[in-house]
């Protein structure tokens, strides 16, 4: 049991403004320098009713939402710090700077990027730290990645003690979708002094939030409860102090040990809740959960996690091509297609020659974590990768990986400790591979007393002993599994393979790698790497977790191979012979289309196939929406139905070495600031058809990017896209981003505000309504139809 | 706060629908995203009820901008504020069926549009009804953007409201409301009954631009 004497926190800071006078929508932070005395008397209130530690009134003293009030942040943290230290004179309760949220959410839902909202939380806490407070308290947080992007800045700008709160709905969850355990663990690694919750509810709905918390880390908790529920009609909080202290003293034995209010009290609550506390101490158990964790899932160790290995460009082509040209669709899609197969932890590699592989990390990382919700896997050997990806990632990383080589050893085993992440460790030296079984579990306990020494708990170290092609090394095979019974059982350690690697070189490989992931769960492997698409990975991983008693009662198997509940693929579908591929397409019947067109690839040209029944059926499709036939949707079906006979038309040329040639390339964006890009999708698909090679860009995306693509891949055409208004001067600045870099490659916008009118006036050469109008103009610029 | 029942209709208005046939295989598509999202999307909203004094919100800093906002509000002696998300979930669904599926992130879309309004249909007939109940009258549902109320009142609206903190609700700093399918508004109450404006396009700020082909489903009653 730990045990902790608890620290009286302040009550409501906003309430008690409103009830000054203060205007809804008016700045409240901006008082600290035009009415401070107001502001040191409501904290004067609560220090002398036992407050031990006041928050300054800096709650949204950011310089986002600062501008226009004609105040700087440093000079409003200023005269908020001075008004606290005031408040404080003559006792010993501590100031403590307070941060809230930017206001604005982060990529990837957002648009504020990591390092900008880490910037503006450094500006703070410089001027906090400056101005003299005594700790950085961060609370009503819902998205755990700007809280990161704080208690980050805030360990770097500093050595104060460091608290993290954040806001949660009954559901456990907050607004982003961050649960409660995934905020303890994540903030935990960070080296925060606290975790917990504020705001959000009453301290009895908050109640089930702070246990949650309490299972996944061993930190003194933070509670500052609202006064209640708010009535719907009137927004009056409705609870007693008494009722309201006598419900937190009640969650000191979950380890609640820095307590407050938040909004609706005042300082009667805090008066109340120093007589509830008056002889309590704050006292928890050790936590239940280990491992990694997004925002939204933990992924505990103890059972067989498995790791998807598919985000990685090795011997892949695509893969390679979607890193090229930044197509992180392509990528995210990858992701989703593991999280469905059965993954519980991503491998995140883009290491590739000639790419910027810190940025590339950063942005694939983001743009995963907004699909999927699987803690990661990041993975490079170079280590401003790895801090990319461990920066970008919202919540416990495992770092893949370190070796016992000493620059391995000093670059990585830093970023562990900083961003608190969880190491895979190769039983790898500077003289290369071990051979014996022995060797490499030396070599491990080598390691891991290096990175305990660092700081490092044992609890996050995993160990690789590493898989040999079996029909190279064929003894090693038993050596690894030797190894990794040994760092399982003797060590008690996490243990990791690739799997795969086992049977290169050898027919139906699957055989033997089944038989070795079989082998070695057995042996005490608990995070395979593997490819989670092959079913016979996935049904072994079921299979052991049935014999080891993990998947208790056998559960999770029945759910997944009843009879009825197995969903084997469906044998390649036949389309009906009466069907033509030109129906088919205009149907928007996706697997006929893909099937008709694999039949009749046996006696007709790939080519002639798309010239003379493809794009006709696509011209035909695109007519009969203009002329309103069909709508939208249709288009889009056809457009989709079309891409897989474009499928099975690769497929045919790969195999016969030919290839079409992509037209273009043309450029796509979404520019920067807006984020609709449902429109820039359908185009894609509709260009894509018509045979043009289109990099996306994808969202929000800086006119230096476009500028950037357009060069690299000799565009000759660019689309720009937008929705709103307030975004089309980005289109605008991206225009004359392009214009001033010397190109003048033909500009096509389009976007539901958008005229063709206003498309001149900023500087476009073409305006298009829709995609099939997009589709049209990119075929006449290059001289077609 | 359920996700009220969202109707086929609205999505295909929302997709350019003009009455065309519609087979019945997109027809299950979206059906079967209308369910989905009536499952996994849970709906936010927050209404607070400001007196009008001198053309702005009593004890706030807000005043509705724009000629048609404020004929709207003349005769009224109160003003509702609104605001309503679909929630960060929304935008996930539709980032994930943007990696996948464009066709289906086009549906999505359209499904997701439709619920917004279904959600903002449903407070609005709450209120009207508690209104008319006691003898007073509620206007339309007027949103920035909306004739010559500027798009940046959203921001106002939502500060004023503290839609972050209440139903995370935020405005980027170009502006935009994220999670997108977001609708902030501003309704008056009255003594007397209120005109009420003809149903969409005459008093939309995007006429002119629209693709959508307006005459929307008439939800007057």
């Amino acid at each position: 049991m730990n045990a902790q004497a608890i620290t009286l926190l302040d009550g409501a800071m906003g309430t008690m403004l409103q009830r000054a006078g203060l205007k809804l929508g008016d700045r409240p932070e901006t008082l600290s320098i035009t009415a401070p005395d107001v502001v040191e008397g409501i904290q004067r209130q609560y220090v002398q009713v036992g407050a031990q530690m006041i928050l300054t009134n800096t709650f949204c003293a950011n310089a986002h939402k600062l501008a226009g009030t004609g105040f700087s942040v440093e000079d409003v943290v200023r005269a908020s710090v001075a008004a606290a230290r005031r408040a404080c004179t003559g006792t010993q309760a501590k100031v403590a700077l307070d941060v809230g949220p930017i206001g604005e959410l982060l990529e990837p839902l957002g648009t504020l990027r990591f390092e900008e909202a880490y910037a503006l939380f450094a500006q703070m806490i410089r001027a906090g730290v400056e101005a003299g407070v005594d700790a950085v308290f961060f609370e009503t947080f819902s998205d755990l990645q700007e809280l990161r992007a704080g208690v980050l800045a805030a360990r770097a700008c500093c050595d104060l003690p460091v608290f993290a709160s954040m806001t949660f709905e009954a559901s456990g969850r907050t607004f982003l979708g961050v649960r409660a355990q995934c905020a303890a663990m994540s903030l935990s690694a960070l080296g925060v002094e606290a975790v917990g919750v504020n705001c959000s509810l009453g301290p009895e709905e908050v109640a089930p939030v702070l246990r949650a918390m309490r299972e996944a880390t061993d930190l003194p908790l933070i509670l500052k409860p609202n006064a209640g529920l708010p009535d719907p009609a009137t927004g009056a909080y409705a609870m007693t102090p008494e009722a309201f202290a006598q419900a937190c003293a009640e969650l000191t034995d979950v380890g609640a040990a820095y307590i407050g209010g938040c909004c609706g009290t005042s300082p009667a609550f805090i008066e109340a809740l120093r007589a509830a506390l008056a002889d309590k101490q704050a006292v928890w158990p050790e936590k239940k959960l280990h491992g990694i964790c997004s925002a939204s899932t933990v992924c505990a160790f103890g059972g067989v996690r498995v790791i998807g290995e598919r985000i990685n460009p090795t011997g892949k082509k695509r893969f390679q091509q979607a890193l090229r040209e930044g197509d992180l669709s392509y990528i995210v899609a990858q992701a989703i297609e593991q999280e469905e197969a059965g993954a519980q932890i991503l491998d995140v590699n883009v290491g590739l020659p000639g790419i910027d592989e810190p940025e590339m990390m950063r942005r694939v990382v983001t743009a995963i974590s907004g699909a999927v919700s699987l803690p990661l896997q990041i993975d490079s050997s170079n280590p401003e990768a790895i801090e990319a990806g461990l920066r970008a990632a919202p919540g416990k990383c495992l770092i893949n990986s370190v070796n016992a080589s000493r620059a391995s050893l000093q670059s990585v085993l830093p970023l562990a400790r900083k961003y608190g992440a969880a190491i895979v460790v190769l039983t790898l030296g500077e003289s290369g591979l071990p051979q014996t079984a022995e060797e490499r579990v030396e070599m491990a306990r080598q390691i891991v007393e290096e990175a305990e020494r660092m700081g490092i708990a044992r609890e996050d170290i995993a160990i690789d002993c590493l898989t040999l092609t079996v029909s190279a090394q064929q003894d090693q095979a038993m050596e690894t599994l030797k190894a990794v019974r040994a760092v399982r059982h003797e060590m008690g350690l996490e243990t990791v393979l690739g799997i795969s690697n086992i049977s290169f070189g050898l027919p139906q490989r699957q055989l033997v790698t089944q038989a070795f992931l079989t082998q070695a769960i057995a042996a005490g492997l608990t995070l395979p790497i593997l490819n989670p698409n092959q079913r016979e990975m996935m049904d072994a991983v079921d299979a052991c977790r049935v014999l080891s008693g993990e998947d208790a009662s056998c559960t999770a198997y029945i759910a997944r191979h009843a009879p009825a509940r197995r969903a084997d693929k469906p044998a390649q579908s036949a389309a009906p012979s009466h069907l033509t591929i030109e129906e088919a397409i205009c149907k928007g019947m996706k697997a006929e289309a893909g099937a008709l067109a694999a039949g009749m690839l046996c006696t007709c040209a790939p080519l002639d196939l798309v010239e003379k029944h493809l794009i006709p059926a696509l011209d035909l499709t695109g007519e009969r929406y203009e002329r309103q036939e069909i709508f939208l949707p249709q288009l889009m079906n056809a457009a989709s139905a079309a891409g897989a006979a474009f499928d099975a038309v690769k497929r045919a040329m790969a195999k016969d070495g030919t290839q079409r040639a992509g037209k273009g390339p043309v450029v796509l964006a979404t520019v920067e600031g807006d984020i609709h890009d449902i429109g820039k999708g359908i185009v894609c698909t509709v260009l894509e058809n018509y045979g043009f090679r289109v990099i996306d860009l994808g969202r929000d995306v800086p006119a230096e990017r476009v500028v950037q693509a357009v060069r690299e891949n000799d565009a000759k055409i660019v689309g720009l896209s937008v929705l709103m208004t307030t975004t089309v001067p980005g289109m605008r600045r991206t225009i004359e981003l392009l214009r001033a870099a010397g190109l003048d490659t033909p500009v096509i916008v389009g976007g539901a505000v958008l005229t063709a009118e206003y498309a001149r006036e900023i500087g476009a050469d073409h305006y298009a309504k829709d995609a099939k109008q997009a589709a049209d103009i990119a075929r006449a610029i290059l001289g077609e139809a | 706060m359920t996700m009220p029942e969202i109707p086929v209709r609205e999505a295909l208005h929302f997709l350019g629908w003009r009455g065309t046939p519609v087979e019945p295989a997109l027809m299950a598509q979206i059906e079967a995203l209308i369910a989905r999202v009536r499952e996994q999307v849970q709906p936010r909203a927050i209404m607070r009820r400001f007196v009008m004094e001198d053309d702005a919100l009593r004890g706030t800093t807000f005043a509705p901008q724009g000629a048609d906002v404020r004929a709207m509000l003349a005769p009224c002696g109160e003003a509702v504020l609104l605001a309503a998300t679909l929630g960060a979930h929304s935008e996930r669904m539709l980032l994930r069926a943007q990696a996948q599926d464009r066709a289906q992130a086009l549906l999505l879309d359209a499904v997701l549009s439709a619920a917004i309004e279904a959600v903002c249909d449903r407070e609005e007939a709450a209120l009207r009804a508690s209104l008319t109940a006691k003898g007073r009258y509620l206007t339309d549902r007027f949103s920035p953007g909306y004739g010559d109320m500027p798009l940046v009142q959203s921001g106002q609206i939502c500060a004023v409201l503290g839609a972050q903190r209440a139903i995370g609700l935020t405005v980027s700093q170009s502006g935009i409301m994220i999670p997108r399918k977001s609708v902030t508004a501003i309704m008056g109450i009255c003594d007397t009954p209120v005109w009420r404006r003809p149903s969409g396009c005459a008093s939309c700020g995007m006429r002119g631009t629209c693709a959508l082909a307006c005459g929307r489903t008439e939800k007057r009653g």
